[in-house]
């Protein structure tokens, strides 16, 4: 019991009804999470790249922000519908009492707070900072948490398979 | 090859990481993660050729192809790596497993085809109408990692 359980049964139906007992279109549904998922945390670690003053230094901050974040959106509203088809294939005895996948959608929470505290706080005072090769130190702080954060999500969701 | 596959998986490192209940994992977390990097470096290269510019600091098709080529050796070198450790420890089970195959015949085509792209990156400056080829490439080289990608989540299915 943990609180996933809550959501399991009516998943269950919802997976019988579009999965199925198909063999290929589980891993045809995971490349395309796998696929999304290259866009998802290359565009997100290339901003947290940036707010650490490693890469692209010459760009606006503000500017990368609005080139990049439709990406992220993108990646992320296809990692969410291929990742709850994924998790209705058998949420009861696979993915809910998973320990690594209880941990991930965590670890995916935290990065989301994370991110709307840099909105509504650090990102505001944007204009102060947005050429700045070096941002200033919380922009920094939310850069590192981020990169961390992601990074513990494609190792906690790889580790969903191995327990 | 028999012989050969079979000294690859009697390396004390191939039993190390075959044995471990943690190793495995972590070198596929590792070649999963770098792959990310390696892939949307070189899609960002793919996007460039396609007329999509990310940033005002790569504007020229020769500059990016450099700034990727960084990056992409660096990834590159580490899904190397922690790929053929992988591949040791179950070095019989994989040479055989038709997914495994097809990955790397996909790396291969993917790679001659980039380092292709890349040596013909500078001339594409200078013609900037080459609008519909360039784009092209740009299609099969997306094309051809999405195959990579969906090639090594098989082998564990086939």
């Amino acid at each position: 019991m943990n609180y996933l359980t809550p959501f399991c049964p009516a998943t269950e139906r919802f997976a019988i009804f579009i999965m199925g007992d198909s063999t290929w279109l589980f891993p045809a549904v995971e490349t395309i999470h796998l696929a999304a998922m290259v866009l998802l945390v290359a565009s997100i670690s290339a901003f947290d790249l940036r707010l650490l003053g490693f890469i692209l230094k010459g760009e606006r901050v503000s500017q990368l922000m609005r080139r990049l974040l439709p990406l992220t959106w993108i990646a992320f509203g296809t990692m969410a519908v291929t990742g709850v088809l994924l998790f209705s294939s058998d949420p009861v005895h696979k993915y809910c009492p998973n320990a690594s996948f209880q941990l991930k959608l965590v670890l995916i929470a935290l990065a989301g707070l994370n991110m709307s505290l840099f909105h509504f706080t650090v990102y505001r005072s944007v204009a102060k900072w947005d050429t700045d090769q070096s941002p200033p130190f919380w922009a920094k702080m939310v850069g590192t948490i981020s990169v961390v954060l992601w990074a513990g999500v494609v190792v906690t969701g790889r580790w969903i398979g191995f327990i | 090859m028999a012989e050969f596959l079979k000294h690859i998986q009697g390396l004390s490192i191939s039993h190390i990481v075959r044995s471990s209940l943690w190793v495995f994992p972590a070198l596929e977390c590792l070649h999963l993660y770098s792959m990310i990097f390696l892939i949307a470096s070189v899609a960002t290269f793919d996007m460039r050729l396609m007329g999509f510019k990310l940033v005002r600091e790569a504007q020229s098709i020769s500059k990016t192809a450099g700034l990727v080529l960084k990056l992409a050796s660096i990834c590159i070198a580490v899904n190397f790596v922690t790929g053929a450790l992988l591949f040791g420890s179950k070095a019989s089970d994989y040479y055989v497993n038709w997914a495994f195959q097809l990955k790397l015949l996909l790396i291969v085509i993917a790679g001659a085809y980039h380092w292709m792209l890349f040596k013909r990156a500078a001339k594409w400056d200078e013609v900037p109408a080459s609008g519909k080829m360039s784009g092209m490439a740009g299609i099969a080289s997306l094309l051809l990692w999405v195959g990579v990608i969906a090639a090594s989540r098989w082998i564990a299915f086939a």
